[in-house]
């Protein structure tokens, strides 16, 4: 689990960068905490920091573990990295895929835990949520192997069966470019939504009746209510869900390993995880993979920046 | 917002007039219409999984608009079995998820109790570098951690797994979040009564953080028994191999069994599925945890 | 403090900068190569033990035992013990093995495509120079080229691959519709497009297959060479946009177009020949060694089922183009070179190699063993490919998995546009493979 933005982790003050609530004092027992802290910061030095470190080094050779000689490079690494097309797409790609990924899964999510948090009783919630969440326990090799084949399968995948009786010839959906990148969103939501479902119905639940109550008095209609008085007021699992979500769906690889390992048509599906993989573990080309490794760290970088922009947005309680 | 007061008198009033029905109750029917509909979509690629591996392959080449088995037959499982060490992927998956899961439980309710109850000088520093720790994706490290695991020799075994997962940082950061909330008097009142850290952290702490701890653990374990990238990375061997990456190898390995694959991927997903069917009311507590703290 | 603090961190990081640099300068394969590797490994009953590494596939790793065992029954001072392999790992464990400072296995069983990568990196013993003149007079040419490294050998062919002049044909399908193998080129298109139907992007019943990942470009290539066209330059640059290449291109292009198989193969990465099995194609190009499959994994039997017969020439003189198939190499840094080369020499003794071959469904490298008697007796289905193995060339200096990934890309793109520019898109290809698909080091 990664997280792209500390702020939202912030408990009590969301959206103000210090830390308010480590203000308070404590008691005191310096050989306790330097016994447990010692060992466990030298741990993150080890396994965190240490191979970022590494890896920005690495992206100055020309680096294959398995070669006697591999001779610095330089930035040239670097150049490579701008005059790559597949890189670029990859890029573009990776930020269309979350983009869009990330909105269908919040709107989708939204809706869901909205319309299963005014069912009447307690076990048809319970049940509802807990069949949303079925895809979310299964990993994601699995159930992406599912729908390659039972799904997009062009021989008998639903969707060709789907197809057949509009009267549609079959199709070959690994022969195509967006459609491709469409259906890889389309499982992603179907494995994901679960999480999110549950999140923001606690978060639905969470909300006082009253508010709602007192606007629906005031003539708003269902939905005007929740766009206006539930949504701001979950202000803050909002931000949480959609930080997380964003982080998650950055480093999404098993379904595009499982559906279009080398990329897909013209590489339309390829994105930055996967060609990080495919440069370092099937081309052992380290050096290059590692300089598009940073490159997805900057990218990452940027995203959190501008989120946190957008969050800090009065996202919070009156 | 109107005044506390004359919203409550027009609670009484709408509960009258019968507001309920005119807001939503007008919609169950629908709604539940909806919801059914959608979860009988959201199954179905789990109930083809299923029912495809009863199915033959001759049967899965020439009954391709059936959806139900023809005939039931468990061909898929025995060749599954007998062409793949399932057995041994399981107990590989299982012996590095109980690992990992029961140090990050201890690694962070210890870690999370000194960032919440000690004062110490740098306290804020390190928790903003741990919070920041958070901030890298797996796959920028995932070069880096693969040459040093393997300088480290632990390539191909299954601490290469399980040593990088020792520390988390974000069940850090839940685990503190949960021991802030415990008063700061129950603590002093141990220690007046001559309780060392270790005493405090073991009667005091833990049994107040119960909850937190069955959420940071159906957290881990979830994450690493799901895991594919690292054991793709980290392991070699057949025999050592996780179940989620046991299954790629397996489906790539004989691409036209498909009844064998999908025998495999249920024999893979239908454990945790039982787990969560079982205990799921705490599975959703947990994760609502993990997101509103 | 906080100050403090992180000048330590970035003290810890520039430090790691450098060790990370200094790291990837002198690499993992400069470590001493003595280490262990200078110990000889003796069992406790002196002989010498010699390590054998393959890739698990039953038949293969039962053959390499076998040979082990004939040759510690003749050099009575060596055991040679054989270890298998899952494939999808074994190129990993190879590189780690040829890198580590310990001494690994002491032989290695490799397959030509990922070659390169090892010969690369320095790592392998060169091949003494009596074996150099075998292979100068009883080698064929495409058995050799990929061990080749300015000029010395590094690796000792086992087979002689070849996907291309055969193709697995169900026989039940032919007999129903009472037709007969094709013989001439013609033929077997008529039957393709007769016998094929198409729905959408699947083609229900094919007729002839050849597009997937292998067979593809092998077919191709063949179609040029035998109207007498190239594809390698003189500099060892690629150029497709010849007229024949042209020609050859649309005639399979016409294939595709005309319904008579379809694309499915190269996009689910399985082979056609598959399709044949399962009774939804009539016949499927691929090497031999998938006429085990038929028995094997579709419990079907040979000559009742199902059949291996030549695929009609396209051009008027046959010939063809062939990636370097398995071979053995030595890792300069095991333990006991000189045994190993010994048992390499063994291995490759005509008597015993046509014996490995016949086990492993292979065809053999060497010249003089194209008219054994023994090897035709086992292999009666296989004979006819026999006689063409003289008329091949090898592929190139290419990483030939890269140049597929070009190929193929280019191909599905020329399948699925309309009004498709079939030059500009060979050249393009052509152009794309010379620049990356290289293999980096000189050859000769």
């Amino acid at each position: 689990m990664y997280i792209e933005n500390i702020d939202v982790l912030d408990g009590r003050g969301c959206g103000q960068c210090s830390l308010p609530f480590l203000e308070k004092r404590g008691m005191k027992n310096n050989r306790f905490v330097a016994l447990v802290l010692i060992p466990s910061f030298l741990f993150l030095l080890i396994f965190v920091v240490f191979p970022v470190v590494y890896g920005l080094g690495i992206s100055f050779y020309d680096y294959n573990p398995a070669n006697s000689q591999n001779p610095f490079t330089g930035l040239e690494n670097y150049v490579r990295l701008i005059h790559d097309e597949v890189f670029w797409l990859a890029v573009k790609n990776t930020v269309v895929f979350c983009v869009a990924a990330v909105t269908g899964n919040i709107i989708i999510t939204l809706f869901l835990a909205q319309i299963i948090s005014v069912l009447p009783s307690r076990w048809m919630k319970t049940m509802f949520r807990t069949i949303l969440f079925i895809p979310c326990i299964a990993p994601m090799v699995g159930t992406s192997m599912v729908w390659k084949y039972g799904i997009f399968g062009t021989d008998g995948g639903a969707l060709n069966k789907i197809a057949g009786l509009f009267g549609f010839a079959p199709k070959n959906w690994f022969l195509t470019t967006w459609p491709m990148v469409l259906l890889i969103i389309v499982y992603t939501l179907w494995a994901d939504i679960g999480y999110n479902v549950v999140l923001f119905t606690a978060g639905i639940e969470g909300v006082p009746k009253e508010f709602d109550e007192a606007a629906a008095i005031d003539g708003a209609g269902p939905l005007r209510r929740f766009l206006w008085i539930r949504l701001p007021l979950m202000g803050r699992t909002f931000a949480f869900v959609a930080i997380m979500t964003m982080a998650n769906y950055f480093q999404m690889f098993a379904q595009f390993r499982v559906f279009v390992a080398n990329g897909g048509r013209n590489y339309s599906a390829m994105v930055l995880t996967n060609y990080v993989y495919k440069m370092s573990f099937d081309s052992f080309d380290m050096g290059y993979a590692s300089a598009v490794a940073a490159a997805l760290f900057v990218l990452v970088f940027i995203v959190a920046m501008v989120q946190n922009k957008m969050m800090r947005s009065d996202w919070t309680y009156e | 917002m109107q005044g506390k007061k004359e919203s409550e008198n027009k609670k009484s009033k709408y509960r009258k007039s019968g507001y309920r029905k005119s807001g939503y109750r007008k919609y169950h029917y629908v709604i539940i219409a909806f919801l059914s509909a959608f979860s009988a979509l959201m199954m179905y690629p789990m109930i083809w999984m299923f029912l495809t591996s009863f199915k033959s392959n001759a049967e899965i080449r020439t009954n391709r608009t059936k959806f139900l088995p023809v005939e039931w037959t468990v061909e898929g499982y025995l060749s599954a079995f007998e062409r793949a060490p399932i057995a041994g992927w399981f107990v590989n998956s299982m012996f590095v998820t109980i690992c990992v899961t029961a140090a990050v439980i201890l690694t962070s309710t210890l870690i999370g109790f000194i960032f919440a109850k000690y004062e110490f000088k740098g306290r804020k520093l390190l928790f903003m570098l741990l919070l920041a720790t958070m901030m890298v994706p797996p796959q920028v490290t995932m070069i880096p951690r693969y040459l040093m695991i393997q300088k480290m020799h632990l390539f191909n075994t299954r601490w290469a797994l399980i040593v990088p997962g020792l520390i988390s940082a974000f069940s850090i950061y839940l685990a503190r979040q949960f021991i802030a909330d415990i008063p700061d008097s129950l603590c002093e009142a141990a220690k007046i009564d001559g309780a060392g850290p270790l005493r405090i952290y073991w009667h005091v702490v833990l049994p107040n953080i119960k909850p937190a701890i069955g959420s940071i653990g159906i957290f881990t374990a979830m994450m690493h028994w799901n895991d594919y990238l690292n054991p793709l990375l980290m392991l070699n061997d057949m025999e050592k191999m996780t179940l989620p990456l046991g299954l790629v190898i397996f489906d790539s390995q004989r691409s036209t069994d498909l009844s064998a694959t999908m025998a495999a991927a249920t024999l893979i997903m239908l454990p945790m599925i039982i787990i969560f069917l079982l205990f799921q009311k705490q599975f959703i507590k947990g994760m609502t945890m993990s997101g509103i703290k | 403090m906080k100050r403090k603090l992180l000048n330590v961190l970035l003290c810890a990081s520039m430090a790691a900068v450098m060790a990370a640099g200094c790291g990837s300068g002198s690499g993992g394969g400069t470590e001493p190569d003595s280490g262990d590797g200078g110990e000889k490994k003796e069992s406790s009953d002196g002989k010498t033990t010699l390590t054998f590494w393959c890739h698990e596939n039953e038949p293969w790793v039962k053959s390499y035992k076998e040979m082990a065992k004939k040759f510690e029954d003749a050099n009575p001072d060596y055991t040679v013990e054989v270890q298998d392999y899952p494939f999808k790992v074994y190129n990993d464990k190879i590189q780690t093995a040829l890198t580590s400072s310990t001494a690994g296995p002491d032989i290695v069983a490799v397959w030509g495509g990922t070659a390169p990568s090892f010969i690369e990196s320095d790592a392998l013993a060169e091949v003494p120079e009596d074996l150099v003149k075998e292979f100068e007079e009883d080698y064929m040419a495409p058995t050799l080229g990929i061990y080749q490294k300015e000029g010395k050998y590094y690796g000792v062919p086992m087979e002689f691959n070849l996907e291309y002049g055969g193709m697995i044909v169900n026989k039940k399908l032919f007999d129903d519709a009472k037709l007969s193998y094709p013989e001439t080129w013609e033929e077997l298109r008529k039957i393709s497009k007769d016998v094929s139907k198409k729905n959408g992007d699947i083609v229900e019943m094919k007729g002839f297959e050849m597009m997937d990942g292998d067979s593809l470009i092998c077919n191709y290539l063949a179609m040029i060479l035998q109207q007498g066209g190239q594809y390698i330059k003189d500099d060892n640059s690629i150029d497709f946009a010849t007229p024949e290449g042209i020609k050859a291109m649309e005639e399979i292009l016409d294939m595709y177009n005309n319904g008579e198989c379809d694309l499915e193969p190269l996009t689910a990465g399985e082979y056609c020949f598959n399709d044949v099995y399962q009774d939804k194609g009539y016949m499927a190009s691929v090497g031999s060694w998938a006429i085990g499959e038929g028995s094997g994994s579709y419990d079907l039997t040979y000559g009742e089922d199902y059949e291996y017969v030549p695929v009609p020439q396209y051009g008027d003189e046959m010939a063809f183009a062939s990636e370097t198939g398995w071979g053995i190499i030595i890792p300069e840094n095991g333990a006991n070179k000189d045994a190993a080369w010994e048992f390499v020499k063994f291995f490759g003794e005509p008597e015993n190699l046509v014996q490995h071959n016949i086990a492993c469904n292979q065809l053999p490298p060497r010249k003089s063993l194209l008219d054994s008697e023994e090897y035709k007796e086992a292999m009666p289905n296989i004979t006819f490919l026999l006689d063409i193995l003289p008329s091949g060339q090898w592929m190139g200096p290419y990483n030939t998995s890269d140049m597929r990934e070009v190929f193929n890309q280019m191909f599905i793109d020329l399948c699925q546009s309309d009004n498709p520019d079939v030059e500009g898109a060979l050249k393009d290809a052509s152009a794309k493979i010379t620049e990356n698909c290289q293999i980096s080091y000189s050859m000769n």
